[in-house]
């Protein structure tokens, strides 16, 4: 660990961060029409939930962000939450939730 | 009358050393923090722009304790400057339930924001955590990488 390293990864990380962020934007791409189906639902009730392989996934607006909690269904495994501003206009808006359906599903970097 | 001098000297100093709030700028030292957490610069991801036409802003950040600590949970926030002041971007915070041994380091390295285009930004990263130790919550206070670095990637 180097604070001029700005990875601190190792080399097997760095190639889970590959396959994670790939994984990402494969999904951003593929699951587009979707995604888009889903945001227009969270847009207009606030809230959407889905489940993604291991995780339940809980989406959320909350005053100008938007909030997913990423829950596992064992106790061993890592949770999270990704947060991000909403954006002003309708376009940007979808875009910026694409992407976070997209992060949620894609998984965490190990 | 010399003799007496030096006795009372004596007292003074073994005083000095027994009552640690008299004696405490010569001899205690603060203790080191269990934990250190750190954050580094926000780069461009940019190993996958070949196959996929897309690059992301990243920030890791790292924690790592000489304890055992569970329920650790570090924040990444993803930052970038802006005239009318500094903008949120993005931020993704991991939770471990587990024990984590002495020694080993726990991280976030799953904050990252696509870039939309190739603006020139400058990003920093932000990061806090806390984790149990000794059945206690002890929290990391915020820490900023130490460059703000220009990138080419508007988001």
């Amino acid at each position: 660990m180097d604070f001029e390293d700005p990875d601190f990864l190792t080399p097997e990380q760095k190639l889970r961060e590959q396959e994670v962020m790939a994984r990402c934007f494969i999904l951003m791409r593929d699951e587009r029409s979707r995604y888009e189906e889903q945001a227009q639902k969270l847009l207009v009730s606030e809230f959407f939930f889905s489940k993604s392989g291991i995780y339940d996934l809980s989406y959320l607006i909350q005053g100008d962000r938007y909030i997913c909690k990423g829950n596992p269904q064992s106790s061993l495994i890592q949770s999270f939450s990704i947060e991000a501003p909403i954006p002003d206009t309708q376009e940007e808006k979808i875009e910026a939730l694409v992407e976070l359906f997209a992060q949620s599903e894609a998984g965490l970097i190990h | 009358m010399k003799l007496q001098r030096t006795v009372g000297l004596l007292i003074i100093i073994s005083l000095l050393n027994m009552n640690p709030a008299l004696g405490s700028q010569s001899s205690t030292k603060e203790p080191k923090p269990p934990c250190r957490l750190q954050v580094g610069i926000a780069h461009l991801s940019t190993d996958l722009f070949e196959k996929f036409r897309i690059v992301a802003v990243k920030v890791n950040a790292s924690s790592i304790c000489n304890v055992p600590q569970t329920n650790v949970t570090i924040t990444v926030e993803i930052w970038k400057t802006g005239l009318l002041g500094n903008h949120f971007v993005w931020k993704q915070t991991i939770n471990s339930l587990g024990t984590t041994y002495p020694g080993s380091q726990v991280n976030n390295s799953s904050t990252y924001k696509r870039c939309v285009d190739k603006t020139l930004t400058h990003y920093y990263g932000v990061s806090y955590s806390k984790a149990l130790i000794d059945g206690k919550w002890q929290y990391a206070r915020h820490v900023l990488s130490n460059k703000i670095e220009p990138l080419k990637c508007g988001t």
